[in-house]
């Protein structure tokens, strides 16, 4: 018993270790002095944070980035909550098969979404850019509403809907008096988590940005292609505190464990 | 306040198979009529339809005199107590009882006042504030009530409301319904699987049996006279006897019940006097504090006897005597 | 009843149909057209050794990871799921920040690490370990830790949650039968955790599988894998058949895993119920 704690503490920490190490050098590195980055580093300077600002691909790629993953999550959570409601309250002809269909996307793997996307939607019908890179993100957050709103409605007494309508109120008013207040931590978890994978990604995002549509992530990718300054650094620093600022939303209103 | 007539209600979830069969019922004006039968029986789906939370198939439900079947349940102005409580649990005591009272048309003061006395009446208004997870069950179940209560409604519906609670709750639960429902007159269905809470508050009870009702009477008359083997068995009747057997022994039987079947109370069986009437042999002995149960091998087979007697262990010989009145008449069931 | 519920799942699934699942029965069309058979392009894609060759660097990558998520997951989940109150909240924030941080980020503090220049390199040269750097950075190697590195924390959410749902009397009993820890490990622990394992390198493998991130910064041109190769023929090459020929392939692999690790997972996990029964 003993010996296997103690393997298993000394195994966890080295991990635990080798999880924050590197994202700790990208901090310490993003104020280093030399024009490329090294570590460790030989003076301390904000230059790197300045010259983020300068760059238009960071900064217009930020803000679009931040749209995208808004509208994507709530189309997502305005297609999604309906849906779930009716696959955990209704009476449904095989459940399942319409339960898989709404978490296909998830399935599919992202590159070949971009792909498929990109090669119909754009190509094909002409759509613009943006509206295509939209419906993509969309397709991303659907099935983690699907997911997270799923196990929301299942946890929620339903017999709560029918004493509302027992007293009077018609469905849809008891949809939104009662059923909304009492899902409303997973539907916060839902568009936290929504907003942060349609924020960080790439695989669909490579297909359907271009010179009028930047993204973040993929300004970065571009960015490494060509230079290996510290910028870099800085940008991700920006990026972890983004992260770190969503999970202590999600801490405070809804305990982490609403995340996984 | 209204009269219930039910018409040939018939129910079933899945083809060919039957839940409610037929069934008829009236409910007076301000009586408390309880269901009263084993899990399974098709109690929950009545009381749903009555309700409207379950679409009618056939039949109808006439209340007061207007046919509801095709009134949306939130029109109805039913009261219903869940087994879940199914309390709002982003509201406190206060807003859950009155939620309902929102939707009428009442002014601010009116809907405070009203909500008040409710909560007076129910003994909840210290409590007004909390939320329904700072409560104890019991405590949940009077909300419940006092939610269903609130909207005057012109029937209320009870789907085994006390089975969550402890015993002693539920005595005290099942008391305060009944005094409730004495003060507002309402006409009240009550449901329920356990005997002695179903006979302790109602006017009248309909044993339900498969979908069916086998008996509706008032419970003295449910426990002096049941109509049917089944009823029999399950206000406590443990012992039948084949009505072949009295006549042969010359009793007075002469087919006025149709059935083939009497039966007798366990406390009405006495051991050992002179002029027995069965032989037999005791199997079991159980010490049940007020009394002893023997389980007697007999030609007729087991029978159980609830004595006062201590002097019989298992394996002895024992004579059973009865009164020929202790004997009840059944019918035949289905 | 009926036409509500189509009225609330009609919009959803119309939009997956349209936007999803049309387009990507359009990709496959072209690829079973065009050639003298409808297997035409496979069998030239098949039939490039290059081709063949990436297929299995990314199977093996995605093997390798899941084995190394799996070996330091397993200790590391065990010793979570001990922890109680505060270290536990603070470790499994630790966890979950890097799931919840962006994939460049992540691979790019390893093209730092494993760079010519980088930390290790440094660190060997300084100490006279070595006098020319290794090339440790556009290698195999490279791929196989940065996806580690990128996976990692959710196979230990995974087992972290399975381990959790343990009965550690189970264990006890075990133990006090007089058990030796390293056993009981192996014939009580890791049955019972089986789903969580399953579950965890079914995330694991596919995404590994599919990752276009980690095996563009890291792996350079010459390593090139799946989805790699997807985004060259299309972006690049402008070879809409080859890329979508390249797609079907990617995606079938993935689905054949996924069915395949879930169909074993259910098979393990009756057995460990009829176990139980017995
Ligand atoms: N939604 C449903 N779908 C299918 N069968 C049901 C449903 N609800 C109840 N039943 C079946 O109907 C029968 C009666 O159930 P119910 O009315 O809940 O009985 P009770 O309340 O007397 O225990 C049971 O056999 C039950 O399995
Ligand atoms: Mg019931």
């Amino acid at each position: 018993m003993k010996s296997k704690i103690r393997f298993s503490s000394i195994v966890g920490f080295i991990v635990l270790l080798l999880l924050i190490l590197p994202l700790a050098m990208v901090v310490v590195t993003s104020f280093g002095t030399e024009a490329t980055i090294s570590f460790p580093i030989k003076g301390f300077t904000f230059e790197w944070y300045h010259n983020l600002f300068q760059q238009p691909d960071f900064v217009d790629g930020m803000k679009m980035s931040f749209i995208v993953a808004i509208i994507a999550s709530c189309l997502a959570l305005l297609v999604g909550i309906p849906a779930v409601y009716a696959l955990t309250r209704f009476q449904i002809h095989r459940r399942n098969w319409f339960q898989n269909i709404f978490l296909s996307p998830a399935l599919i793997p992202e590159i070949v979404i971009g792909f498929a996307l990109y090669q119909t939607l754009v190509i094909s019908f002409g759509l613009p850019l943006f509206i295509s890179l939209l419906i993509g993100h969309f397709l991303l957050c659907l099935p983690y509403v699907i997911r997270l709103l799923t196990a929301g409605m299942l946890d929620l007494d339903k017999s709560i809907e029918e004493a509302a309508w027992m007293v009077g109120y018609n469905k849809v008013i008891t949809f939104f008096k009662i059923v909304i207040p009492n899902i409303k931590q997973s539907i916060m978890a839902a568009f936290i988590l929504s907003f942060i994978n349609s924020f960080n990604n790439i695989p669909i995002t490579l297909f359907m940005n271009g010179p009028s549509l930047n993204m973040l992530p993929t300004s970065i990718l571009n960015y490494l292609e060509n230079n290996y300054d510290p910028t870099v650094s800085a940008v991700s620093v920006i990026l972890m505190i983004i992260t770190a600022a969503l999970m202590m939303i999600a801490e405070k209103y809804l305990g982490l464990n609403k995340l996984v | 306040m209204a009269q219930i007539k039910i018409n040939n209600l018939s129910h079933s979830y899945q083809k060919n198979k039957q839940i409610l069969k037929d069934l008829s019922l009236d409910i007076h004006d301000g009586e408390l009529l309880s269901i009263l039968g084993p899990s399974g029986c098709g109690k929950t789906t009545m009381l749903r339809l009555i309700s409207g939370l379950l679409p009618m198939q056939e039949g109808s439900i006439i209340v007061a005199g207007g046919d509801i079947s095709k009134v949306p349940v939130y029109k109805r102005n039913f009261g219903m107590v869940f087994q879940s409580y199914a309390l709002f649990p982003h509201m406190t005591i206060f807003q859950n009882v009155a939620f309902g009272l929102k939707r009428k048309k009442l002014s601010k003061s009116e809907i405070f006042e009203k909500t008040l006395s409710i909560l007076k009446t129910t003994g909840l208004l210290d409590l007004k504030d909390r939320m329904p997870n700072e409560l104890s069950g019991g405590q949940q179940q009077r909300v419940s009530l006092a939610r269903a209560l609130a909207i005057n409604p012109d029937v209320l519906l009870l789907d085994e409301p006390l089975s969550n609670l402890d015993a002693k709750l539920r005595i005290e639960m099942r008391e305060e319904i009944s005094r409730l429902q004495k003060k507002m007159k309402m006409t009240t269905i009550f449901v329920t699987h356990d005997q002695e809470e179903c006979f302790a508050i109602s006017d009248r009870v309909a044993v339900m049996n498969h979908g069916k009702i086998e008996q509706l009477d008032t419970p003295q008359n449910i426990f002096r006279h049941p109509k049917t083997k089944f009823v029999a068995a399950f206000v406590g009747y443990e012992n039948f006897v084949p009505k072949q057997w009295a006549k042969e022994h010359n009793w007075r039987y002469n087919d006025i019940i149709s059935g083939s079947q009497l039966t007798i109370r366990p406390e009405k069986i006495e051991l050992g006097s002179n002029e027995n009437i069965l032989n037999g042999k005791v199997l079991v002995k159980n010490f049940l504090g007020n009394n002893y149960q023997y389980i007697v091998e007999t030609e007729l087979g087991r029978m159980k006897v609830d004595t006062q007697q201590e002097n019989y262990e298992i394996n002895d010989d024992i004579g059973l005597s009865f009164s020929e009145k202790s004997l009840i008449e059944l019918e035949d069931g289905d | 009843m009926k036409k509500r519920a189509v009225l609330f799942l009609l919009p959803g699934l119309l939009l997956i149909f349209i936007l999803l699942i049309y387009p990507v029965i359009r990709m496959f069309i072209p690829t079973f057209t065009g050639g003298q058979t409808i297997f035409s392009n496979y069998q030239s894609f098949f039939s490039s050794e290059n081709n063949v060759q990436i297929i299995f660097r990314t199977l093996f990558i995605a093997v390798m990871t899941t084995l190394v998520t799996l070996g330091l997951g397993l200790p590391t989940a065990y010793w979570i799921s001990r922890l109680s109150g505060r270290w536990r909240k603070i470790i499994s924030i630790i966890v979950l920040f890097p799931i919840l941080t962006n994939a460049v980020v992540r691979n790019f503090a390893w093209i730092m690490i494993l760079g010519k220049n980088g930390v290790i390199n440094n660190f060997l040269m300084k100490m006279h370990i070595i006098s020319s750097p290794l090339t440790l950075l556009y290698t195999n190697l490279a791929i196989i830790i940065g996806a580690v590195y990128l996976f990692l924390p959710i196979m230990i959410t995974s087992l972290v949650s399975s381990y959790t749902q343990l009965n550690s009397e189970i264990e006890e009993a075990a133990e006090v039968l007089g058990s030796r820890p390293i056993v009981v490990f192996f014939k009580i622990i890791i049955p019972q955790i089986s789903v969580g394992i399953f579950t965890g390198s079914i995330l694991v493998f596919v995404g590994a599988l599919t990752a276009y991130t980690t095996p563009q910064l890291l792996g350079g041109n010459k390593n090139m894998v799946l989805a790699t190769l997807l985004q060259q023929q299309s972006i690049t090459l402008g070879d809409w058949t080859s890329a979508s020929v390249i797609a079907i392939v990617l995606t079938v692999i993935a689905f054949i895993t996924m069915i395949a690790l879930n169909w074993v997972s259910k098979v393990i996990d009756r057995r460990n119920s009829h176990e139980i029964k017995n």
